[in-house]
C-alpha cells in the first residue's frame, strides 16, 4: 500500500528527514515512536502534502503511484488521511457542513455521485455514537472552542466518516485524558479492517496499550533506527530514548 | 475648492440654476436648493489630499462624466448579480425619479410613498417638518445632491406600523449619455414602527457611464426599530457616492447593513448617524469585497449626543487583486453624553499582495463616563486552515471560498430577517463564485 524509500525532507531549509524507509501493507498498524525532534510530525506532514515541507530526495509510493507531486486534496481523494496533532479552529464553518463537503469532494474525486442526505445522516449518527460526539459539538463551528479531547475525537470522527485507506494519527494521544483516550482508541479499533492501514505517531507507549500495533519503529534523527513488534514499545517505555544517543554512528547515519 | 474640477462645478451650478427656475411651485424646496447651490459653488468637489479624501481620488470619476464617449460594453470581467428579493414592497426610481409603473401598485396600510413635489402639493406636515433638516452643509457630495436632485422620493411610515415585508427601494440608472444622477430620499419612520428598509442600486444594461451621487435622510422615531440594508450590486461603469444622514430619537434602535458586492470601480459611502435621544442603540455592519483595481471607501460617523446610548460597529472586507479599501470610523461622544458605550471594529482579509487597506478609527470623546473600544485587523489567509481543509479532500479554490464565507459569516448572520438574510447570503456566494472564476482566468 505505502512504500517510502530514502525520503529526505526539509522545512525552512533545515533537513529533518534523512533517508526514511517504511513499508505499510493493508490491514497493518504501524507505530512510529521517537524522541522530540526526531522527525515524527514531519513524516505525517510530508505524507499528507503540507506545503510547508519540501521533499528533496526519495519517493513515496501509494498503490504504485508516486504521490509526492499530488496536492493535499488529491492525496485525500486517493485515501490518505491525517489526524492532526493540532486541529485548526475555523469559526464560521459548521462541523457537519464541512463533513458533508469533504465527503462530497472525495466522492467526486473517485467519480462517485454525491451521498444521499439520508445515508449521510445515518452514517453520521453511527459514527457520532462510536466517538460519543454530541449533537451540540456537531452543530458548532469547526473545532471552535473545543477542548483538546473534543478536537481529537473530532479528528477520529472525520476519519470514520471519510473512510480512508491509510490513516496517519499524529500524536493523537497527546493531551488526552484516560476517558478520551479510551474513546479514541476504541473508535480506531472498530475502524480497523483488512483493507485499511494505520500509522500511529506517538511519543508514549500509552496509546499502544489500547491500540495494538503490528510493528513498532523507532525514528531518530530523521530515519528509522530500529523496527520490531509491539514488545519494542515496552522496551522503549522501560529504557526511555537516551540509549539512542549511544548508538554507533554507523547505525544513525546510514542504517 | 478644487480648481481641477471647477469646470464641472460650473456646469452643474448651471444645471442647478435651471432647476431653481423650474421649481416655481414649491417655495421651501426652492429656497433650500438656492442655498445648497450657493454653498456648492463655494465648496465644489473635494480637494485631492484633503483629510476626508486622503486615499480616495474622486477626480477621474468626476471628469469622466464630461467625456461624451460612445457607449462601450463594460469589460466582461466586471461582475454583476441580479438575484431578486422575493417578497417585498417595491419602490423603483429611475435616474432618481420615482417610477410608479415599476413600483408595487398596492402599499401596505401605514406606508406612504410619493415624490417631493406631491408631498409639497398635498401640504404634508411630516415632509415640511423634516425636509432638509439633516442635510450636511459641509460634505461636498451632500451639498451637490441638495443642489442638483431633480425629484426626491418621500417615504413615510406611520407610527405603530410593524411589517415583516421589506420595503425595497430600487435605484436604477438607465442614462444613455455619461453624466451624474442625484437620487434623493427622505424616509421617516414614525414612533414605535418596526420596519425593514432595503436600498439597492442597479445599472441597466446599455447604460452609459454614470456617477451616482445619492443621498438618503432617515428619521427614526421614538421607540422605533429600523433595519436598513444597503446593497450595492452595480456592475462596471458606475461610480457611486452614497450619503446617508440618520437621526434617531429616544428608545429607538437603528441597524444599518452595508453590503458592497459590486463591480463598480469607485464606491464611497458617507454614513452619519446622530443619536439624538437617550437609550438608543445604533449598529453599523458592513461587508465589502473588492477586486481588480476597485476602490471601496467607507466613512462612517456615529455621534452620541446624549447620555445612555450604545453603538456597535463592525466592518469587514475581503480584498482581491490590486483593489484598495478605505475605512474611517469616527465616533463623537458629546459633552454630557455620559454612560456611552461605543464599539468599533474593522477586519480585513487580504487575498493578493497588491491589495491595500487604509483604516483609521477616529474617536472624539468629550465625556468622562464612557466605554469605547476600537480594533483593526489586516491579515492574510490562514495557511493552516487552508491546509486543514485541503487535507480533507476539498480543492484549494473551494477552500478559499469556504474560508471567505467563514470570515464574513457573522456580518450576514446578524440579519434577523429570514428572507433578506437568505437573499444576501445568496448574493454573497454568487459574487464570490464570479470573483473566483475571474481570478482563475487571470
Amino acid at each position: 500500500m505505502l512504500q517510502i524509500r530514502e525520503l529526505h525532507a526539509t522545512v525552512n531549509d533545515k533537513e529533518i528527514l534523512k533517508g526514511l524507509n517504511l513499508t505499510v501493507k493493508p490491514g497493518e498498524v504501524h507505530a512510529i515512536m521517537g524522541p522530540n525532534g526526531s522527525g515524527k510530525s514531519t513524516t505525517a506532514s510530508v505524507l499528507s502534502g503540507n506545503p510547508g515541507y519540501t521533499v528533496t530526495k526519495g519517493s513515496i509510493r501509494f498503490y504504485d503511484q508516486n504521490i509526492i507531486t499530488l496536492k493535499p486534496e488529491e492525496r485525500a481523494g486517493e485515501g490518505i488521511f491525517m489526524a492532526f496533532q493540532y486541529p485548526v479552529e475555523i469559526p464560521g464553518v459548521s462541523n457537519i457542513n464541512f463533513l458533508r463537503t469533504a465527503i462530497g469532494e472525495i466522492r467526486a474525486y473517485k467519480g462517485l455521485p454525491p451521498m444521499e442526505t439520508r445515508d449521510f445522516v445515518k452514517m453520521f449518527r453511527e459514527k457520532q455514537h462510536l466517538l460519543q460526539f454530541s449533537n451540540e459539538l456537531a452543530g458548532r463551528s469547526l473545532n471552535e472552542g473545543f477542548s483538546g479531547g473534543e478536537k481529537k475525537r473530532n479528528e477520529i470522527l472525520q476519519l470514520a466518516m471519510l473512510e480512508p485507506r491509510l490513516a496517519i494519527l499524529d500524536e493523537t494521544d497527546s493531551g488526552l485524558d484516560i476517558d478520551a483516550l479510551r474513546i479514541v482508541s476504541n473508535g480506531v479499533n472498530k475502524l480497523r479492517s483488512s483493507a485499511n492501514a494505520f500509522v500511529l505517531i506517538t511519543h508514549y507507549q500509552r496509546l499502544l496499550e489500547h491500540i495494538e500495533p503490528d510493528f513498532v519503529h523507532v525514528l531518530y534523527k530523521g530515519r528509522i533506527v530500529r523496527s520490531g513488534t509491539k514488545e519494542l514499545a515496552g522496551e522503549l517505555e522501560a529504557k526511555g530514548y537516551d540509549w539512542l544517543k549511544d548508538l554507533p554512528d554507523a547505525l544513525t547515519d546510514q542504517n | 475648492m478644487n480648481t481641477d474640477t471647477a469646470h464641472i462645478v460650473d456646469q452643474l451650478v448651471g444645471q442647478a440654476m435651471e432647476l431653481i427656475e423650474e421649481n416655481g411651485n414649491s417655495g421651501f424646496i426652492r429656497q433650500a436648493r438656492k442655498a445648497a447651490t450657493q454653498q456648492f459653488r463655494h465648496i465644489g468637489f473635494p480637494e485631492a489630499g484633503s483629510e476626508d479624501w486622503k486615499y480616495t481620488n474622486v477626480q477621474p470619476w468626476l471628469k469622466r462624466t464630461a467625456v461624451k464617449e460612445v457607449l462601450v460594453t463594460p469589460p466582461v470581467t466586471r461582475r454583476t448579480c441580479s438575484e431578486q428579493l422575493d417578497t417585498a414592497v417595491r419602490i423603483v426610481t429611475k435616474n432618481g425619479k420615482l417610477d410608479k409603473g415599476s413600483s408595487s401598485a398596492v402599499l401596505p396600510a401605514g406606508l406612504h410613498v410619493s415624490t417631493f413635489t406631491d408631498a409639497v402639493l398635498s401640504d404634508n406636515e411630516q415632509f415640511k417638518a423634516h425636509f432638509g433638516t439633516l442635510t450636511s452643509q459641509v460634505e461636498h457630495f451632500s451639498v451637490a445632491n441638495a443642489s442638483l436632485f431633480e425629484e426626491g422620493l418621500f417615504v413615510y411610515v406611520e407610527p405603530y406600523m410593524e411589517s415583516d415585508i421589506p420595503i425595497h427601494i430600487i435605484h436604477k440608472v438607465t442614462q444613455s449619455v455619461p453624466g451624474f444622477v442625484h437620487p434623493r430620499q427622505l424616509i421617516i419612520a414614525g414612533g414605535k414602527t418596526n420596519v425593514n428598509i432595503v436600498e439597492t442600486f442597479e445599472r441597466e444594461d446599455g447604460t452609459a457611464y454614470t456617477f451616482i451621487n445619492s443621498m438618503s435622510e432617515l428619521i427614526v422615531g421614538k421607540q422605533a426599530i429600523v433595519k436598513h440594508y444597503l446593497i450595492n450590486t452595480c456592475n462596471a461603469d458606475v461610480a457611486s457616492v452614497y450619503n446617508l444622514e440618520v437621526q434617531t430619537a429616544e428608545d429607538s434602535q437603528y441597524h444599518n447593513f452595508n453590503f458592497m458586492f459590486s463591480g463598480n470601480p469607485f464606491i464611497r459611502n458617507n454614513i452619519h448617524v446622530v443619536m439624538d435621544g437617550g437609550n438608543t442603540h445604533t449598529k453599523l455592519s458592513g461587508l465589502y469585497i473588492s477586486g481588480e483595481d476597485q476602490l471601496v471607501d467607507n466613512h462612517t460617523c456615529v455621534e452620541h449626543k446624549v447620555a445612555d446610548c450604545r453603538s456597535d460597529e463592525k466592518y469587514k472586507g475581503i480584498l482581491h487583486g490590486s483593489s484598495a479599501a478605505v475605512f474611517n470610523g469616527k465616533i463623537i461622544v458629546h459633552p454630557g453624553a455620559q454612560r456611552t458605550t461605543a464599539y468599533q471594529q474593522n477586519n480585513n482579509l487580504i487575498m493578493d499582495d497588491m491589495a491595500t487597506v487604509y483604516t483609521k478609527p477616529e474617536l472624539q470623546i468629550f465625556a468622562d463616563d464612557v466605554q469605547c473600544t476600537h480594533g483593526v485587523t489586516v491579515g492574510e489567509f490562514d495557511q493552516h486552515a487552508l491546509f486543514y481543509l485541503q487535507s480533507r479532500g476539498i480543492p484549494e479554490e473551494n477552500c478559499l471560498e469556504i474560508l471567505m464565507q467563514a470570515f464574513a459569516f457573522d456580518i450576514i448572520d446578524h440579519i434577523s430577517h429570514k428572507s433578506i438574510k437568505k437573499h444576501v447570503a445568496q448574493l454573497f456566494i454568487t459574487f464570490l463564485k464570479l470573483l473566483g472564476k475571474h481570478n482563475k482566468t487571470k
